[in-house]
């Protein structure tokens, strides 16, 4: 290998080198493994060799390949390398696994060199521009995304043929059924052009019909074609968008100081910045509807051209798509209607024996869900019937309780009658009591013998009263006119006892007024402290 | 500063290293024949055309009483379900003591391009369900919908709600019509009509075309780029190979039914604005009484979380449970991480409520 790093301006050279030192390596670990696999030397198959003609051999090289290395290597290309095999892999294993992924892994694996040989090509022109250009790298990329956007635009149906080919396969069946061309191979224009030229020409009024069915088969066709533009338009700018992000990830990687150090990592962003445009577009209104224009226009095609094929195979008296379809709509309906039958036919085979019926009622009432709703009814009975006896006892309770207070008033009334009688009976038991002790015959005599007295007094007994009249009169006499002396007296005697209140007042509970009336009292007045001492 | 800081020696060497993994892988994936999908052993129960309903071999002695019907969608193919023994949404729901049904709707034909929603959910899902009830002496049982399989399996639920005792949703589309949307947005202007009455039945391989153009094409390069760092390991290559059967495994679609869901789901977002009739009956989510599981994802770019979570307003079910998987739409049923959190959490969800 040339030792590129000594010469880092030779980037286009050593991507040759890269990919021819790969492919040796592949080539001879290749022969190793399927020595000891499949015991099957890939190299000697009888495809041709991708690189037959770069290394102007022919097909079937030959075996006894180790260590092989092309003779003249001018623009070796993995993606023949991929194709190789895949090729070999068909022809091992028809329909086998690893032969649809790696037909997968073929398909995408192109773009990864591709990326890679863009990006060389970009190190080769920094590298070998003047140090203004290299200093301007930015301007450097910008003019290769651009060339990259513009080789996108090329292969734009084959980065996107899965999606592609998907419609193509759907309509070229039609035109092949017609004899045609794909409306899409070729030059469309002169075709169409051709195609209107021909059915300007005046046609018998049998062909008439035909005539016009090709009319519009042209007009469909040209709908088409123009929706499967729009669509690749919008591709293309989608694929213009994730460059533009990649070119702004790259500056920002730039400045962010850590370049990317491999080329997977440059692979991995490349597929980060379509995800991101794809996100973007695909929302779009214009994708949104050059997408749902372009399968409806391919659908109308279809149906066109399948329209007039069933008319040509009923003119043929052979059968056609819409006598399938009408009889397999028939069909459908006839097992709708069986199925329906069927289910009749099940309930009325349970209703034909009375277990049968018992069963199938039992069913209904299992499915309804009775058993547990009658349990719940019968609980709810329960309550209901539980609350009503509480009910009623919470009424007779209220009914009572509105009734203690009088009760309690009949109560209190009665007890106070009963209270009373008891008074009256025992005050009628003392009477009796009374009545018992008293000597009634005696009292008799005695109440007699006053009487007796008082009508007949004793003379002896008349005189003493008088005299005590007398007496009563004189003293009346005596102190309603009292001696003055003794007035003085009693005056001296009360300013005396005043003296005493105003000096010591009296402790005792007895009141002044009674000590007036009381002389031993005064007396206690005049020794207080004795008086004092005695209560003590 | 320059962008790039290679130089061709090591261009070289990486190249040279991405050969050699090549070469290494080639003769292992030459062996990769005989690659099986499906991992549980199953039995058919019930068949009816073209659709089959299988009963997956309980892995516990004591399963739970009422069984799991999985309603997968008409897209792909349901073995994705149990794609491995380690990546298996059923397999990891009959070790956690779950009874499982699935229904498969194999490969339709032109004979069935008149297949209709309603010949799809009123007599194929009707008839399995009714089928598993009489096996198990119910009057009802646990319905789980994949994708749009979910779609279906509300319209079940709503059109024959006494027969659904609890209802799981995964990835389900409710509202068709968030911002998010792709898939919708591409849908708006198709003329479904047009396309359904040209081709009949939809090519399987068209749709996944379409799913295909939801991103780059190069990212799907840098899927087989990134294959080769895996080819030497047998295990993982099979990995690889069984998700890519998956994806390329693609029925048809049955031209009538198309038609009405393309209509019906994605044009006139049904569930949402009403007016979707299947057979003779309305659907209405609002008849939607029973428990409601819904499992959607939160990087899912196919049915975005969105779209799913619109269904809590929509349904008139008082016990309404939602779970978040923190990944993508496929990656719900495969990935490990998913393996450890989904299956139990619906098993968890569906005993706690008998």
């Amino acid at each position: 290998m040339a030792d590129n790093s000594n010469n880092p301006m030779d980037w286009l050279n050593g991507w040759n080198e890269i990919q021819r030192q790969a492919w040796n390596t592949w080539s001879t670990m290749a022969m190793k493994n399927m020595d000891g696999g499949q015991k099957t030397n890939p190299f000697t198959t009888p495809f041709s060799n991708p690189f037959a003609n770069q290394m102007g051999m022919g097909s079937g090289m030959g075996s006894g390949m180790g260590g092989w290395t092309p003779p003249s290597w001018s623009s070796p290309d993995w993606r023949n390398g991929l194709d190789w095999w895949q090729r070999f892999l068909t022809s091992a294993r028809s329909g086998s696994p690893e032969q649809t992924i790696f037909k997968e892994f073929a398909h995408w694996g192109t773009a990864y060199p591709e990326m890679a040989k863009q990006i060389f090509k970009t190190m080769q022109e920094l590298q070998t521009g003047s140090e203004h250009q290299q200093a301007e790298w930015t301007e450097t990329l910008r003019k290769n995304l651009e060339e990259a956007k513009q080789a996108l635009a090329g292969h734009i149906e084959g980065l996107y043929a899965p999606w592609n080919s998907a419609f193509n396969d759907q309509a070229t069946a039609v035109f092949t059924n017609f004899g045609q061309s794909s409306p899409w191979s070729g030059n469309q224009s002169q075709l169409g052009a051709n195609m209107k030229r021909l059915l300007t020409i005046m046609a018998p009024d049998v062909l008439t019909k035909w005539q016009a069915r090709m009319e519009t088969g042209q007009r469909y066709t040209e709908t088409y074609q123009k929706t499967l533009q729009n669509f690749l338009k919008v591709q293309v700018e989608e694929s213009s968008l994730s460059l533009d992000i990649l070119g702004k990830k790259l500056s920002a990687i730039s400045k962010s100081g850590t370049p990317l150090k491999s080329l997977q990592e440059i692979f991995d962003l490349w597929v980060q910045c379509a995800e991101e445009a794809h996100a973007k577009i695909s929302f779009e209104e214009s994708y949104k509807t050059a997408n749902a224009h372009l399968v409806n226009a391919m659908n109308q095609l279809r149906i066109h051209y399948a329209t007039g094929l069933d008319e040509i195979l009923v003119s043929l008296n052979l059968p056609n798509r819409g006598e399938l379809d009408r009889n397999h709509e028939s069909i459908q309906s006839l097992k709708r209607r069986m199925r329906a039958m069927e289910d009749d036919i099940t309930s009325l085979k349970r209703l034909s024996t009375p277990k049968a019926e018992i069963e199938s009622l039992r069913d209904e009432l299992e499915k309804m869900g009775l058993p547990k709703i009658r349990k719940e009814i019968e609980d709810l009975n329960n309550r209901l019937t539980n609350l009503a006896e509480q009910k009623a006892r919470e009424n007779d309770l209220n009914t009572l309780q509105a009734d203690i207070p009088s009760l309690r008033n009949e109560l209190t009334e009665l007890k106070r009658q009963i209270a009373t009688m008891q008074e009256v009976q025992k005050r009628l038991d003392t009477l009796k009591e009374e009545i018992t002790r008293l000597e009634i015959p005696a009292l008799r005599q005695s109440v007699s013998t006053l009487a007796e007295k008082i009508q007949h007094p004793n003379p002896e007994v008349t005189v003493q009263i008088q005299a005590l009249r007398q007496s009563v009169s004189t003293l009346t006499e005596k102190i309603q006119h009292p001696n003055p002396e003794v007035t003085v007296q009693i005056q001296a005697l009360r300013k005396e006892i005043e003296e005493i209140k105003s000096n010591d007042a009296p402790e005792s509970s007895e009141t002044p007024g009674r000590l007036m009336d009381d002389p031993n009292a005064l007396k206690k007045f005049r020794k207080p402290n004795q008086l004092r001492s005695n209560k003590a | 500063m320059m962008p790039f800081s290679i130089t061709p020696e090591q261009a070289v060497r990486e190249v040279i290293q991405f050969n050699e993994k090549l070469t290494a892988g080639l003769p292992v994936l030459g062996q990769m024949d005989n690659l099986t999908v499906g991992c549980s052993d199953r039995e058919e129960i019930y068949r009816e055309d073209k659709m089959v309903l299988y009963r997956f071999k309980p892995l516990v002695e004591q399963v739970h009483r009422v069984p799991i019907l999985i309603v997968y969608a008409l897209v792909n193919r349901p073995y994705m379900a149990d794609l491995q023994e380690d990546r298996s949404l059923i397999r990891r729901l009959l070790e956690a003591g779950m009874d499982i049904y699935l229904i498969d709707w194999g490969y339709p034909d032109r004979a069935d391009r008149y297949l209709t929603l309603d010949d799809y959910i009123n007599g194929y899902v009707h008839r399995s369900v009714k089928e598993i009830c009489q096996r198990h002496s119910l009057y009802r049982i646990n319905v789980l919908g994949i994708c749009q399989g979910g779609s279906f399996s509300l319209c079940y639920a709503s059109m024959h709600p006494e027969w659904v005792r609890n209802l799981v949703l995964t990835v389900t589309p409710v509202d068709f019509q968030t911002p998010d949307n792709l898939l919708s947005s591409w849908a708006q202007q198709l003329d479904v009509d047009l396309m359904v009455d040209s081709m009949g039945n939809i090519p399987g391989d068209l749709l996944n075309l379409t799913f295909a153009s939801m991103r780059s094409p190069l990212s799907t390069g840098q899927k087989y780029m990134g294959m080769v760092d895996i080819m030497s390991n047998a295990a993982q290559l099979a990995n690889f190979l069984r998700m890519e059967k998956w994806v390329a495994d693609s029925p048809d679609q049955a031209g009538e039914a198309f038609r009405q869901f393309i209509k019906d789901f994605y044009q006139k977002n049904g569930f949402v604005n009403g007016g979707i009739v299947i057979g003779d009956k309305k659907i209405d989510l609002k008849n939607i009484t029973m428990p409601v599981l819904n499992v959607y994802a939160t990087k899912d770019h196919l049915v975005p979380p969105a779209s799913s979570l619109a269904l809590k307003s929509l349904i008139s079910s008082t016990d309404y449970s939602e779970l978040a998987f923190n990944g993508g739409h496929i990656g719900l049923y495969v990935s490990g991480r998913a393996q450890k959190e989904i299956p139990p959490g619906i098993a968890e969800w569906i005993k706690a409520r008998g």
